[in-house]
């Protein structure tokens, strides 16, 4: 027990020291919303965050700040509190917990508003021990599931200073407060070499713990970071005597108007978020079209009389130009909603009607 | 044919006889072909040598050629004068190949033209056992034949060279039959469909992911991110990785 708290003391000393170095615009913004996130504690360490989204006790947090059905947290006062996992979302990687020791009107419920369109270009990830200042890359990519869902979703690509802590699953909001989503992935070179923001390359796992994760595209952008992160060009330069620019570490959220989409559901009396599905696997296919690979049986596909081969040209008066398209079309449709699918079978074209299922993860 | 006749043949094709001289020699020459024949050269050997005139002057010499590169430069030469029948060539070929391709296209179209409706045997429930699908002509109307076959949620798309883009999804038609009903939810990964309760057509919501895509356009642009289910220990989140090309990219919905 007093393991626990000299280490939650030792958390909040350290969370001071690094706000202490946020520009003051940031560190405003950063006291605005430590009363509405908890630090999610497992095995006596610090594990993550989550975040108040409603003031009935509804939180959440990234999958890995959640350990067990009944995970802990502290709040910013100090004060312990015990959470149940209600539901999950696979594609976002969000688990909403709902607590009942919450107070209501302790705090402000943080919300996701979608698109940012502020045209700011700062970032603020809360770690569990503090923030870091990050900062906007690309807010048009696409990545695709590399799990048997190989769903697709909408990301955002953000970077910032490399650190010597974990960030996976940290919370990141921007500059006006809002919640915009959890840092899901990191990239990885595709030659497992570290790269500094000059582009010479680094031994893997020699350049202590920097490096730009830069695979693609890796230093781009670079140059809009001159002011990045004043805590970990301060850290780094004491403890590892780096001096100057550091390393960029290149990662992603999803997107901020799908987080928006899975946090409503999150709030629905189903608690969970529904995507409309009709449970097929599609590639690009030669001459324009998604091509069918493989239905899943009993699927809304499998009912329709889809078959692996047929190329789908058209969705709900979307024309289809490859599988991506395909995908990003049927994330904006609706469950139980009937859709027409033109389909190229052999020389042949096909109208189907077909209603979409709700995925079920 | 005298030599005279023959001289007169020649100064008649060059123009050099009275027309009272001409008159006369062209009444001799109309029925004689031996004579036709000849006047006929003698007009093709003139038409040739008008040719020769509209060689530069400064080409018929070295000298004059040199004097006139020193003085004026060199001219641009002349084109040769083509056969006044010549340019019938051209627009002829055109319309053989124009012919022959349209011929090429009708027959193709007659042994497996696009217009064609397939229906697999496993469409339609008439009990066929042939392994080879049923090929409807474009032009007969597969719905008034097939219509009480077919499976309710297929219809005719693109017979008679319909557009397919052009499908109206809202359209009432009265040929399309109730759609299959909805499910629940299904686990794409199982293959299942779980029992649970079921969604309400009107809470779902739809997605509107303004700046991901373009789905509109049903187009996509840059590379494609992999997020593995592996974490890098560097970092603790997710391993991710660009691909160029999504052509590969398995994308399931």
């Amino acid at each position: 027990m007093y393991l626990l708290a000299a280490k939650i003391a030792v958390l909040l000393t350290v969370e001071t020291f690094q706000a202490a170095r946020l520009p003051s615009h940031e560190v405003s913004v950063w006291n605005q919303l430590r009363p509405s996130v908890v630090t999610m504690i497992a095995h006596g360490r610090p594990a993550g965050v989550a975040a108040l989204i409603d003031d009935s006790g509804y939180f959440v947090a990234h999958s890995s700040s959640v350990y067990g059905q009944q995970p802990m947290g502290t709040t910013s006062s100090g004060r312990q509190i015990g959470f149940s996992v209600v539901s999950q979302d696979k594609a976002t990687m969000l688990v909403l917990l709902k607590t009942n020791d919450w107070v209501a009107g302790s705090a402000r419920p943080l919300h996701s508003p979608g698109p940012d369109e502020s045209g700011n270009t700062e970032l603020i990830a809360v770690l569990p021990n503090g923030p870091l200042r990050m900062g906007y890359g690309s807010r048009h990519k696409l990545g695709v599931l590399n799990n048997p869902t190989r769903r697709l979703v909408p990301l955002t690509e953000i970077r910032f200073e490399a650190t010597p802590e974990s960030v996976g699953g940290a919370l990141i909001f921007s500059a006006s407060g809002d919640l915009i989503g959890s840092l899901n992935a990191t990239l990885v070179g595709p030659d497992s070499t570290i790269r500094n923001v000059s582009g010479n390359n680094i031994a893997p796992g020699g350049g202590g713990f920097g490096g730009a994760r830069g695979g693609p595209g890796g230093n781009q952008g670079v140059g809009n970071f001159g002011q990045a992160s004043q805590i970990g060009n301060s850290m780094r330069g004491g403890q590892y005597g780096n001096v100057g620019p550091n390393e960029m570490t290149v990662a992603y959220t999803v997107s901020p108007d799908f987080v928006k989409h899975v946090l409503e559901g999150f709030l629905s009396p189903a608690h969970s978020a529904e995507f409309a599905v009709l449970g097929i696997f599609c590639t690009d296919a030669i001459g324009g079209g998604a091509q069918i690979q493989s239905v899943t049986p009993g699927s809304p596909a499998s009912k329709a009389g889809l078959h692996p081969g047929d190329v789908l040209l058209n969705i709900a008066s979307n024309p289809i130009q490859d599988q991506m398209a395909f995908a990003a079309v049927m994330l904006q449709q609706k469950v139980g909603k009937k859709i027409s699918l033109v389909v190229q079978r052999g020389p042949g074209k096909l109208l189907i009607d077909v209603v979409p299922a709700r995925a079920a993860d | 044919m005298k030599g005279k006749f023959e001289d007169k043949l020649a100064q008649l094709a060059f123009g050099e006889l009275t027309p009272e001289e001409a008159a006369k020699i062209e009444r001799e020459v109309h029925g004689d072909p031996e004579a036709l024949r000849a006047l006929s050269l003698y007009k093709d050997m003139k038409e040739g040598l008008r040719s020769l005139s509209e060689v530069p002057e400064d080409q018929f010499s070295k000298e004059r050629l040199r004097d006139a590169i020193l003085t004026q430069g060199l001219r641009p030469v002349a084109p040769r004068p083509t056969s006044s029948r010549s340019w019938l060539w051209m627009p002829t070929a055109a319309c053989v190949m124009g012919f022959s391709l349209m011929f090429v296209m009708n027959m193709t179209r007659k042994s497996h033209g696009a217009p064609h409706l397939v229906i697999d045997e496993g469409s339609i429930s008439l009990g066929i056992s042939s392994k080879e699908p049923i090929r409807v002509a474009s032009r007969v109307d597969t719905n008034a034949i097939y219509g009480p076959f077919l499976p309710a949620n297929v219809r005719k798309a693109d017979t008679a060279g319909e557009s397919a883009k052009a499908v109206d999804p809202n359209e009432e038609n009265p040929r399309i039959l109730t759609s299959i009903p909805s499910d629940d939810a299904y686990d794409p990964d199982l293959g299942t469909l779980p029992a649970t309760g079921s969604a309400a057509a009107g809470s779902a919501s739809t997605v509107a992911f303004k700046g991901s895509t373009t789905a509109a356009s049903g187009s996509t642009s840059g590379p494609i991110v992999l997020i593995d289910q592996d974490t890098d220990e560097q970092t603790g989140a997710c391993k991710a990785t660009e691909v160029g090309s999504s052509s590969n990219v398995l994308v399931g919905g």
